[in-house]
């Protein structure tokens, strides 16, 4: 052996030491940038996702179905509008219900027509307290004075009359509350209001009925005009 | 000729060191990465299996829309129409009875014209006829509870006909009108217009009145149920019920003259339909009683308002 050929692994070793760190460091690099690279597609891939729908298919034929277009709920609790809408609701119910006590004071009616009156004139206040406890202390809790006032003449006399301004009188309250559900935002509001109206048709079916309406059509008839809140406002 | 390996080239002569050891596998992993990521993903499309297996269906995107509940509202509407024609079909209905429920299918084709016309507004595509669920599971029962059919599946006994088709025809015209204003009224806090549930309203009034016209010409007594009277404080109507009497078994009785008491059966009690049926619109199921009674019972079943299993969808496309 001699001295060169003894000495090249003193130098390669010291070479290797001062190299060796560097190529481990070349080695982990490589090792992540090759990892980095297998990711690079699937990260694409996520990063440019769309929500997958499953197209329906309809005879064969793929349909796209379209995007719904989502908005937000409506709220529960009525708004402020709603409160207005619905106070006027509440005055025009205590009015009803005080019309059917001039009816029932005069003894219009008698044996099961006079029930019947009563159970009406109570599902009246029935609806006003509803809707106390829908809006609270916003709730007017009187009666609206106007229509009252107009309609009182008209619920004393014989039963047909008074039943058939009854039925008159019920088919506004239906044509009213339709038009306040067509501008009541809250859903707890629309639901009470919905409630309330259809019952009230069935309300004024029954006095057509009582007040002698002989065929079906007069039975149903639904020839009521809405009250304008604007007309009947609450004081 | 020398068998032997040069020492140069034999593999363990320079065994490998960690430095070599770590830089081949670096290579390896940077390589054997880089592949992979490059490689194009294979999918098996039709992964090895026994059997005839059919690829399993995709179920379609069901959303409630406008659309939707207009058009499953015109549906039952239809099906109620259906429903009218088996009472007139089966009901053996006087000329007067027959005119009512001709004026009731009436006026469910023009709120079947007005739901269509919504449904167009909404966006949704007009359905055109019966609700598919509503008829297999409401009104196929309905009808073999009138005609009566023999026993089938698992039913110990046949579905005798009924007694009095035509008090069960009265019935399901009314509870067919009472269940169209209850769905009409179901559908107010779903819909996301206010436009729209003056629509649905409109049709629930129409339909409550039906209904009440129809109760008081069942029974023009039947103006307010009781419990609403009892509700409102009103005193109920006082109703005389028949004695049930029953045989006595009179063991010491002497004499061989027969026993005077005649056993009677006790009356059973039908359901009774009332015009003002609550305070409040209710949305509870309509409970219809049809047939025979039985057993001290009558075959009744619940009408509900139409929810997400009866929906008719978007993309449901044809009748």
């Amino acid at each position: 052996m001699d001295i060169k050929q003894a000495a090249l692994p003193t130098a390669a070793a010291h070479t290797a030491g001062e190299s060796a760190p560097m190529a481990r460091r070349r080695v982990l690099a490589a090792g992540v940038s090759g990892a980095a690279l297998s990711l690079l597609p699937w990260l694409s891939d996520r990063a440019g996702a769309q929500a997958r729908t499953a197209p329906p298919t309809s005879g064969g034929e793929t349909v796209i179905a379209p995007t719904p277009t989502t908005t937000p709920p409506p709220p529960k609790r009525p708004t402020a509008a709603d409160i207005e809408l619905l106070a006027v609701a509440q005055t025009i119910e205590l009015a009803i219900r005080d019309l059917y006590d001039v009816a029932l004071a005069a003894k219009s009616f008698e044996g099961e027509t006079a029930e019947a009156i009563t159970a009406i004139r109570e599902a009246h206040e029935a609806y006003a307290q509803s809707i106390s406890g829908l809006i609270g202390a916003d709730a007017p809790g009187i009666r609206s004075d106007k229509l009252y006032n107009a309609q009182r003449s008209n619920f004393s006399g014989s039963a047909a009359a008074v039943a058939q301004a009854a039925a008159d009188l019920e088919n506004v309250a239906v044509a009213t509350h339709l038009d306040i559900l067509g501008s009541l935002i809250g859903v707890d509001a629309t639901g009470l209001i919905a409630s309330i109206l259809v019952v009230e048709a069935r309300h004024a079916t029954v006095l057509n009925i009582i007040a002698g309406a002989s065929t079906l059509s007069n039975q149903l008839a639904s020839d009521g005009v809405a009250l304008s809140p604007a007309d009947y406002p609450v004081k | 000729m020398n068998n032997q390996t040069s020492p140069d080239t034999f593999i363990n002569a320079e065994p490998l060191s960690r430095r070599g050891l770590l830089r081949v596998g670096g290579l390896t992993i940077g390589l054997a990465t880089l592949a992979a990521a490059c490689a194009t993903e294979a999918k098996e499309v039709k992964p090895a299996r026994v059997g005839d297996v059919p690829p399993p269906s995709q179920l379609p995107d069901a959303v409630v829309t406008d659309g939707v509940l207009f058009r499953t509202a015109a549906s039952v509407h239809y099906s109620i129409i259906d429903a009218h024609n088996i009472s007139k079909e089966l009901g053996n209905l006087s000329p007067e009875q027959t005119a009512i429920v001709d004026a009731y299918i009436a006026a469910n084709e023009a709120a079947i014209r007005d739901l269509a016309k919504s449904t167009t507004e909404a966006g949704s595509k007009p359905w055109t006829c019966a609700n598919p669920r509503f008829d297999r599971v409401l009104l196929a029962p309905i009808r073999d509870h009138i005609t009566g059919r023999p026993k089938t599946g698992s039913e110990e006994t046949d579905v005798a006909p009924s007694d009095d088709p035509n008090r069960d025809a009265l019935a399901l015209a009314h509870a067919m009108e009472s269940v169209a204003a209850e769905m009409h009224q179901s559908l107010v806090p779903q819909l996301s217009l206010p436009k729209y549930r003056t629509a649905v309203m409109q049709q629930a009034q129409a339909a409550a009145r039906r209904a009440a016209a129809l109760a008081l010409a069942i029974n023009p007594a039947n103006i307010v149920n009781p419990l609403s009277l009892a509700n409102a404080n009103v005193s109920t109507p006082t109703t005389v019920e028949a004695t049930t009497t029953t045989a006595a078994q009179d063991i010491a009785q002497t004499t061989d003259a027969p026993a005077t008491t005649v056993a009677t059966a006790a009356p059973f009690d039908f359901q009774q339909y009332y015009a003002l049926p609550s305070q409040f619109g209710s949305l509870n199921a309509v409970q219809l009683g049809v047939g025979v009674p039985s057993g001290g019972a009558q075959f009744t079943i619940n009408l509900e308002t139409p929810s997400l299993n009866s929906f008719v969808y978007d993309y449901q496309t044809e009748c």
